[in-house]
Order: C-alpha cells, then structure tokens, then sequence
C-alpha cells in the first residue's frame, strides 16, 4: 500500500500566496494529477511532498506514517523535475546508479541494475555518454530512470515533458503510461496540459489560486465540472454568462440584449456550458423550431487532424469540433443549424 | 597563409626564443658577446645546485608544501563562506562581498608589514605558519571570487534533485556540490598557488630567511648577477608552476570523475 493523505496543508509566502489543502487521499497505484494555471500552488504542493518545501500547518501521511517531519532523503519519494537536473560530471549510467551509490549497493550490483533501467527507458546505448551530449528527450528519460532506481513508493513528476517539442512529448507521456503499468507505481504529476490530463491521469485535482476545486477522473471533471471556470479550464469552450428571461408562452436565457437561447435555465442568472458533444450540425434551414440555432460559419481550422469550427449565432461565437473530411461540405458564409441537446447543457447558478 | 607564418614567428619570437635562450643559459657558465652560442654547456650548474645537501630541493619541498597549504585553508574557509555568499540573499551581502574582496586592492607585501607585527606577537614570525598566514590573506579573495561564482551558478536545484533521490547533506557535498564545483575549485587553486610561489618578499619578511622557498633562494643569484644560477633557478620554478597546476587540473578531475 502507497496511499498518501494530506491533511489541512498550509503554505503562506509573504501574505501574497496561500495554499490550502484541507483533505486530499491519494490511493495506491493511482496516476493522479495535479492540474491548474501557472501560480496555482501545483508545484507547492509537490514541493511539500517531497520535502523541499517546509508546511506552515498540517500532515502528510503515507500509509499510515507522518512523513512531513522527515527530510527530502528519509521519505521513500523521488522526484522529476520540469528540468532533467542530470549530474553533468556522472556518465549516463552512474546517474542512474546515483541513488543506488548513496544506499550503499555495491559497483556490480548498482551498474546491473542502473542498466535494466536504461533498457527500459531505451537509453541502453549511451550508457558512457555524459549528459551534455544528449538531446532533451533523453536527459530527461535519464532522469526517469533514475528516479526510478530509488525503487521510490511514490513518483512525483513536475511538468516534466513541457520543456520538449510536442512529438516528444507525446512518446514520453506514452513512455511514462507504460512505466506506471508495469511497475505498478503511485505517481503525482503536474501538469497544466489538458491533453496530458486525459491521457495519463486515473484521477486528478484541480487547484485555483492555492486551494483545490475539484477532484475525480478526468472524464468526469470533462463532463461534470463544479463551475464554468472548471468547465472552461477542462477544455469547454461553450461557456456563456446570461439571465433568464419569460414571456407568456416560453423561457429564455438571454445572453445580450440582442442574443437569447430558447431553453428553461434553473435560475434567474448564471452561466451555461454547451459541451462540443451536445451540438449537432444540420445544414437544413431551420424549421421555425427554437431549439435549433440559425448560425453561420465564420471561421475554420485544421489543427491535429480536427476541424475547429466558429459560428456566429447573434452576438454568439458557438464552438464545435468535428473529424477532418477532404470534402468537407461546409464552407465559410455557410447558414447552418445548430441543434443543441438541452437535457446535457450543464447550468450554473451564480453565487 | 601569410598570416599562419606572421602567427609561427610570433610564437618562436616571444615564447620559444626566450626559452631557449634561458635554457642554454642555464647550461653554461658564461656566455659571452659576441658569440651566437655559449661555450663549454654542460648539467654542472645543474649538478651544483642539485647537489646533496644543497638548499634547493629543501626549498621546492618548501614551496610546494606551502602553497598546498595555503589552498587547503583557503578552500576550508572559503567553500562555506561563498556557500552563504553565492546563494543567500540577505542585508550587507554586498557590503561583506566588498570587504572580502579589498585585500586584492593591496600589494601582498603591505598586508604583510601590516600583519609583521602581530605575527611576532604571536610567535609566529620566522615560521612556516606565519608565512603560511602572511600568503592567506592575499590569495583568499581570489579563491572566493571564483567559488561565489561557482556557488551562484550551482544554485540548489542539483542538491535538491540529489536529496530527493536519498543523498544525505554530506553526500550532497561530496558527490554533487564539490564536483559541480570542481571548475571554481580549480580556478580559484590555480591564482593561489601561483600567487603563492612567485612570493618574495612576503616570504623573507615574515620568514626572516629562515623559511626558504624557491624564489627567496633564487633571488640572490639574480641580484649578484649570477645569471647561470638565476637561469637554472628561474627553470626550476618555471617548471615547478607548470606541474602544480597541472596536478591541480588533473590530480581533481581525476579524483571527482572517479566513477561509480
């Protein structure tokens, strides 16, 4: 078991930043991640963890033992940093072997080792290399695995692919997946990418100025988030602000004076979320039905094989990504109608 | 190409020529006008200065003794010092920064007139000690200037890294912030140790004649205008300089690269 609880956590710097963890478990085995703008407390909170960065208040327990009494050394966790932090003067395989040394594990048993570890990261021919000579990506898989020769209970990684170019940074996220299947490891990792987040994440935290504001399988944050700004922080790109509106014979949200949705909103002002999956496209001119949108399309993109659609409804810019298709039928100026499932609009009172 | 050539007889007119003519120098007892080489070279003047009982290996050993002391107590003190310094920002850092480095803005002799009297106080002066102190005092703010460089540019990140991979603070030191380090080190034993050897007076000051090391015992020939002697002192330090920063270079790297 390599279950760590975190208890009531407080870190202040000079009365500008305030983090404040008041419950968070994290189970064995999980790849959790920690996800949240710049200056939200994400690498605070792993600092801590780790012991680099001293509490102003609270425990962090694992399994069953306080360990945030104890330096850096003494609690069984490792840590990969953004940057490699590769001993320049070691050869790749006595970086490695580094942890094992300062255990006391004799030369033939520590090389052996540090090798099955470059074998598994696939480094195994630059075993003699020093780090200077090594591309990016393969310092920082030399830093993977010497976190890994601690044999560590718990893995904490911050942001450790964002300083690679996005092709590596792909292979490494899928290097890492299939490390933490094999080993069967706990990991923490820092991120603010969602595309990391839904790929490698089981469960995950969001942190908003120094406090955590949800918790739960990416999936579920993408579908369920707590507010819009969660909603737009996971990717939802449909987040409108409005009031609700009646007259004799219907209810609207009114977004502007000019622009209102036909749709019966539980409150009298707030936000909604039209998730990307609840619009539907008809190229068939509305039929005098409200639930279906008269929008144009103003704008397309081509990004990562996906078109990225804008239209304009009023005042309105409605988002919507579709697959790529050569022939596709839609063309800019185009008037289509948006059908948009009302039942999976998600609402938001204001508070 | 006419450049290369202009590059080679620069190289022969300023280093090569000197050194060749110093070395036949030391190889012959006169040398005189207007022949283009000496007459009669042979190791004798060597073979005198060399010989047993004569003070010059006594003074090497001296020498060499004296400024590796001299750079083990620099670096004692200075390694926690620019530690604090290099990495810790806190109120007068510039100013101690400042003061650290004043003793560079005075000849090494004043600072050791000034220290005479306190040395003798202390019973120190004609001693190995005194001098040992007296070549401190110039030599350590170079050996600062160079380790609060090389603190700065170390930061914490590789000792953080290191601890989180189990390394206690004393294999952080020996495993990661000395090597890392091991520039700076080098830099900073390089300007004492030659600091450290080519003094003359401070040596004969606060040794009293009675710590000889290889320029005091050189010295005299030059002034008496034996320029045999003098050639063959002035090679032997020459030499003496060249193989104690080359341990210095070597002998460390060696010794922080020793692998795992």
């Amino acid at each position: 078991m390599r279950q760590v609880r975190l208890t009531d956590i407080q870190i202040t710097f000079d009365q500008r930043f305030h983090l404040n963890i008041p419950d968070l478990t994290i189970e064995s085995g999980t790849f959790f991640g920690l996800i949240g703008e710049s200056g939200s407390g994400k690498t605070t909170l792993l600092r801590a963890i780790a012991g680099l960065q001293n509490l102003h208040g609270g425990s962090i327990v694992k399994d069953d033992n306080p360990i945030h009494h104890l330096p850096p050394e003494d609690r069984g966790i490792s840590m990969v940093f953004q940057e490699p932090r590769l001993f320049d003067h070691l050869t790749v395989l006595d970086n490695v072997a580094f942890p094992l040394r300062m255990k006391g594990i004799g030369r033939q048993e520590r090389t052996k080792e540090a090798q099955d570890l470059l074998r598994l990261v696939k480094l195994d021919s630059l075993e003699i290399a020093y780090p200077a000579s090594l591309s990016g990506g393969q310092k920082q898989r030399v830093s993977i695995a010497r976190a890994l020769a601690c044999k560590p209970d718990l893995l904490l990684m911050d942001e450790p692919f964002s300083a690679l170019d996005p092709e590596l940074r792909s292979d490494m996220r899928s290097l890492i997946k299939d490390l933490h299947d094999q080993l069967d490891i706990t990991i923490i990792f820092v991120t603010h990418h969602m595309e990391e987040a839904g790929y490698l994440f089981s469960h995950m935290a969001l942190l908003d100025k120094g406090t955590i504001v949800q918790v739960g399988p990416p999936s579920q944050m993408y579908t369920r988030p707590k507010s819009p700004e969660i909603a737009r922080f996971m990717g939802h790109r449909n987040v409108f602000q409005g009031k609700r509106m009646e007259t004799n014979k219907q209810s609207y949200f009114q977004i502007n004076e000019d622009t209102d949705l036909v749709l019966q909103v539980p409150f009298d002002t707030g936000s909604i979320v039209i998730p990307d999956y609840t619009i539907t496209i008809n190229e068939d001119a509305p039929s005098g039905d409200h639930t279906q949108l008269l929008a144009q399309l103003v704008d397309k993109q081509f990004i990562h094989g996906s078109l990225y659609m804008t239209f304009a409804y009023g005042q309105l810019k409605i988002h919507k990504q579709v697959p790529f298709e050569e022939d596709s039928k839609f063309k800019t100026g185009q008037w289509v109608s948006l059908q948009v499932r009302s039942d999976q609009v998600l609402y938001f009172k204001k508070q | 190409m006419k450049r290369h050539i202009a590059g080679l007889y620069f190289l022969l007119g300023v280093w090569f020529l000197p050194i060749f003519a110093l070395v036949l120098r030391a190889l012959a007892k006169t040398w005189q006008w207007p022949r283009l080489l000496p007459k009669d070279m042979n190791l004798d003047p060597w073979f005198h200065l060399f010989r047993e009982g004569s003070t010059t290996l006594q003074a090497i050993g001296t020498t060499v003794m004296i400024a590796l002391a001299v750079i083990l107590v620099n670096l004692l003190v200075a390694i926690p010092a620019a530690n604090i310094l290099g990495r810790y920002a806190f109120k007068g850092r510039s100013l101690i920064n400042i003061t650290l480095t004043a003793p560079i803005l005075l000849p090494p002799l004043a600072l050791s007139i000034g220290m005479h009297r306190t040395l003798i106080r202390y019973g120190l002066d004609d001693h190995i000690i005194g001098v040992i102190i007296a070549l401190i005092v110039p030599t350590m703010p170079y050996m600062l200037r160079a380790l609060i460089v090389g603190f700065e540019s170390l930061g914490f990140q590789l000792e953080e890294q290191a601890a989180t991979l189990g390394a206690r603070p004393l294999q952080r030191l020996q495993y990661v912030v000395l090597p890392s380090l091991l520039p700076a080190v080098i830099a900073g034993a390089s300007i004492t140790t030659l600091i450290t050897i080519s003094q003359y007076a401070s040596v004969l000051l606060i040794g009293g004649g009675i710590v000889q090391t290889l320029p005091v015992v050189t010295f005299p020939f030059l002034l008496s205008g034996n320029e045999t002697f003098g050639s063959v002192y002035t090679i032997v330090f020459a030499l003496l300089a060249v193989l104690l920063l080359l341990f210095l270079e070597v002998g460390l790297k060696r010794y922080y690269r020793k692998d795992l």
